[in-house]
């Protein structure tokens, strides 16, 4: 009895190993061909890539704006609020370096990627399965037309450039609602603010933000393309491409962003 | 000179995974027109077959003197961008307009700059009396547009060989005509698949093929899945 018990516990960590590694391993082959079809695209293709491109970021970045800027002004004022609940306001130095680490280094990139795979990486997800579902996707590639080429490069191409942009605005707007608060509280003068942002805040600090929000939009779009491309067969498979997408772009960013953190503040 | 399509093979496998057991064997030579009569539910899969989208369950598929289903991908691409493909549903692109659907295959292909794709893509649109369309979108037209449209993308690329699942479904007698005159004026190599004899289809067609297999599997409803 022990015997088949320890068999079969070995068959079931086996096999779940197995599907562990298929998982990652499909993800990395569609990386793979990702890079290949972007190496071979027709000069011919550029304009239409250059027109879903301004697309893609209208869609990600512009029309995001509004809903961002209102997240990071709630988070700039929360992080202020706890600052003045911890009694930091007496220590203008150590308010800076809070907010830095806090807004800039962590939370900043985080929040920005939620939002975007709130708002782009359903759509992009329940898009591509529906254009899958419809024979579109299949259609193209019965013509010779590269489904990576025309449907998933220009929007990975968008989604890194955008969460970079979105993560900048969205940490500028953080940090100006907290000074804001900061000085109608009487705490402490704008000018005294901003100093203690600037000797907190370093170059590397900004160059680190704009890396973690260009590989967080590199990665949530691709892994959501990669769920609508694949899993779309018909009408009832969309939401659950959307729900494995969101899933899997959520487990990429914490982990992501843990191991920025471990590699770079520990 | 090989043939332009041969085609060998024992089964065909259905989107559902089940397997239609009936050989069929078939040489189709340059510039004829070949009509192969199947079950709906195989049609597709028959030209599927054909182009690489579907690998062979066993025999063997040539293509304009290449077997799609061995190619590297690269190279079954450069084959596909020869073809002219219609299959069912049309698979016509939400987000484009009817110009544009047919402007897409010519941009990535290499085949054309974009203003003269979209110039190519209105004259073929004008070809089927299709220009007051040509700005619209796909739900935004009848299914009869819809339809001779996806026929339209096939011979934008004036491909070698037209592989048309079913192209005059759903067409009045007078599109119908007008299809099947355009097809037959091009010349080229054309291979029809469809569930149903037609009298329009026998004035074009060189050869039929009657494909019936002894019993095909009753299409099913996907089970729904929580989400």
């Amino acid at each position: 009895v022990v015997l088949e018990f320890v068999a079969s516990s070995g068959r079931a960590v086996t096999g779940r190993a197995g599907r562990v590694a298929g998982w990652y391993g499909n993800r990395i082959r569609f990386v793979g061909a990702v890079v290949v079809a972007a190496l071979r695209y027709q000069p011919t293709a550029r304009p239409l890539l250059a027109r879903q491109l301004i697309n893609q970021l209208r869609f990600t970045a512009v029309q995001a704006l509004p809903f961002l800027g209102l997240i990071g002004g709630l988070i700039g004022v929360t992080v202020v609020v706890q600052a003045y609940a911890a009694a930091l306001f007496g220590m203008s130095d150590l308010l800076g370096r809070v907010l830095v680490a806090v807004v800039v280094r962590e939370l900043g990139p985080i929040l920005t990627a939620i939002v975007v795979i709130g708002r782009s990486g359903t759509a992009i997800s329940a898009e591509l399965a529906t254009n899958g579902a419809l024979g579109e996707t299949e259609a193209l590639e019965a013509m010779g037309v590269d489904p990576l080429q025309y449907f998933v490069i220009p929007r990975i191409v968008g989604g890194g450039i955008s969460v970079a942009l979105l993560t900048v605005y969205f940490v500028g707007i953080a940090l100006l609602s907290g000074g804001a608060l900061v000085w109608m509280l009487g705490q402490m003068v704008p000018a005294v603010y901003l100093e203690s942002l600037r000797l907190a805040l370093s170059t590397s600090d900004v160059w680190v933000m704009l890396l973690k929000g260009v590989v967080f939009g590199l990665g949530v779009v691709t892994l959501c393309s990669y769920e609508g491309l694949t899993g779309g067969r018909t009408a009832t498979d969309v939401p659950q491409c959307v729900t494995r997408g969101v899933v899997a772009s959520l487990a990429f960013v914490f982990l992501v962003s843990v191991v920025f953190s471990v590699a770079l503040y520990m | 000179v090989s043939p332009t399509l041969a085609v060998q093979f024992t089964s065909v496998v259905l989107p559902s995974h089940e397997a239609v057991v009936q050989p069929l064997s078939l040489q189709v030579s340059y510039g004829s027109v070949c009509v192969i009569q199947a079950p709906a539910v195989v049609c597709g899969q028959v030209l599927r077959l054909c182009t690489g989208l579907l690998p062979p369950d066993a025999g063997r598929v040539e293509v304009l003197g290449e077997e799609p289903s061995i190619l590297p991908r690269s190279a079954l691409q450069c084959l596909r961008r020869s073809l002219g493909v219609a299959l069912q549903p049309g698979g016509l692109v939400s987000n484009l307009t009817l110009k544009m659907n047919l402007v897409v295959p010519l941009l990535y292909s290499g085949a054309a700059e974009l203003s003269e794709a979209a110039a190519r893509a209105e004259a073929m649109l004008a070809r089927f009396g299709l220009e007051a369309w040509s700005e619209a979108r796909p739900s935004a037209v009848p299914a009869d547009v819809r339809a001779q449209t996806v026929v339209a993308r096939a011979l934008i690329g004036e491909p070698k060989l037209l592989l048309l699942d079913d192209p005059l479904n759903g067409l009045q007698m007078s599109q119908a005509e007008t299809v099947l005159g355009l097809l037959h004026h091009t010349g080229r190599t054309l291979v029809i698949t469809t569930p149903q004899a037609s009298p329009a289809l026998d004035s074009i067609t060189d050869r039929t093929e009657i494909w019936s297999p002894q019993s095909v599997p009753t299409p099913r409803y996907n089970e729904v899945g929580t989400n």
